[in-house]
């Protein structure tokens, strides 16, 4: 009667995660053993069930916009430390460049409103928008720049009749 | 005498197809600088065959591959479509069926606000500039593995 850490060796010896010794071990003892031998097979046969029905899970989105969603949030729960590593170094000057960024920022949109005429961004600025996501309040928002189109998904809305 | 008759008679005719036709005129929603000429169209995108018996039309190809670009659904049907005029500074409401209605309020410079209402409730606002190339569309996901989109699109005079 094997026990479970033989058990467990076996599982191991058939993901291959034993070690070469271990594993020249473990297969002398399967051919002395025909319980071991049977219960790998078993094992054999559970992972290649396992393996081939695995149920396929549809996104209700291209795998773009859901991999672009997780990489934002990401990015967002790493904001936080960035914004606190900078802060120390950027305290020291903002006595100096704020004043001279904020008229230089000044300058910009006085500049770009009168050449565009419609705000500071015109039609080139928009373009700098592309596969934005942004996610609040149960919804979220993608923006195709490529595909021209913006989306705001909500999710867990009451559905509705058609 | 018979001729003055005559002539009074096709003059006040005349001049009544005139007044009709400066009423009919005057009555017409005229698009004033500022307004924004936009549709909004209720779309139910599923990846079977459209459903027997259902008042359904396609969708206008360009959107529905729009669409197909993002999500992954294959086929995508018109429930509903309303063309209307958004005046700058006041607030249409556009029912899209009968629990979903959008408000949409012209902001002035391009700029819209768009509030969808699931029954009665608000469920999102998004504002946003307008752009007639890039259709503004607020989605969910429906029963049985499909899904509803309102999509706000330049309505047929601003094509």
């Amino acid at each position: 009667m094997m026990n479970d850490e033989s058990k467990l060796r076996l599982q191991a010896y058939l993901d291959r995660e034993l070690p070469e010794s271990e594993a020249r071990e473990v297969a002398g003892w399967l051919k002395q053993e025909a319980e071991a031998e049977a219960l790998l097979r078993e094992l054999t046969h559970a992972s290649e069930l396992m393996k081939g029905n695995e149920v396929e899970l549809k996104l209700p989105e291209t795998r773009e916009f859901y991999w672009s969603k997780i990489s934002r949030e990401i990015e967002r729960q790493s904001r936080p430390a960035q914004v606190r590593r900078v802060t120390w170094l950027a305290s020291a000057w903002v006595r100096w460049l704020a004043p001279l960024g904020a008229a230089a920022v000044v300058a910009t949109v006085l500049m770009t409103a009168g050449v565009f005429g419609q705000g500071p961004f015109g039609a080139s600025g928009r373009a700098r928008l592309s596969h934005e996501v942004e996610s609040s309040d149960g919804t979220i928002e993608y923006h195709d720049q490529k595909t021209g189109i913006t989306v705001v998904w909500v999710q867990g809305l009451p559905t509705d009749e058609n | 005498m018979n001729s003055s008759r005559q002539a009074v008679q096709v003059f006040t005719v005349s001049l009544t197809w005139l007044f009709l036709l400066a009423l009919a005129n005057f009555g017409e929603a005229r698009a004033v600088a500022g307004d924004l000429q936009l549709q909004a169209q209720l779309v139910w995108a599923t990846n079977d065959p459209k459903p027997d018996g259902k008042a359904l039309n396609d969708v206008d190809p360009k959107l529905r591959d729009k669409l197909r670009n993002v999500f992954r659904w294959t086929n995508y049907f018109e429930v509903s479509s309303t063309n209307f005029v958004s005046v700058q500074g006041a607030v249409k409401k556009v029912p899209m069926s009968k629990h979903c209605e959008i408000e949409v309020t012209n902001l002035g410079d391009s700029r819209i606000e768009v509030k969808l209402y699931g029954k009665g409730t608000l469920v999102v606002t998004k504002r946003q500039t307008f752009n007639p190339k890039e259709p503004l569309v607020l989605a969910g996901d429906d029963k049985n593995s499909t899904a509803w989109f309102v999509a706000i699109t330049p309505g047929k005079a601003g094509r």
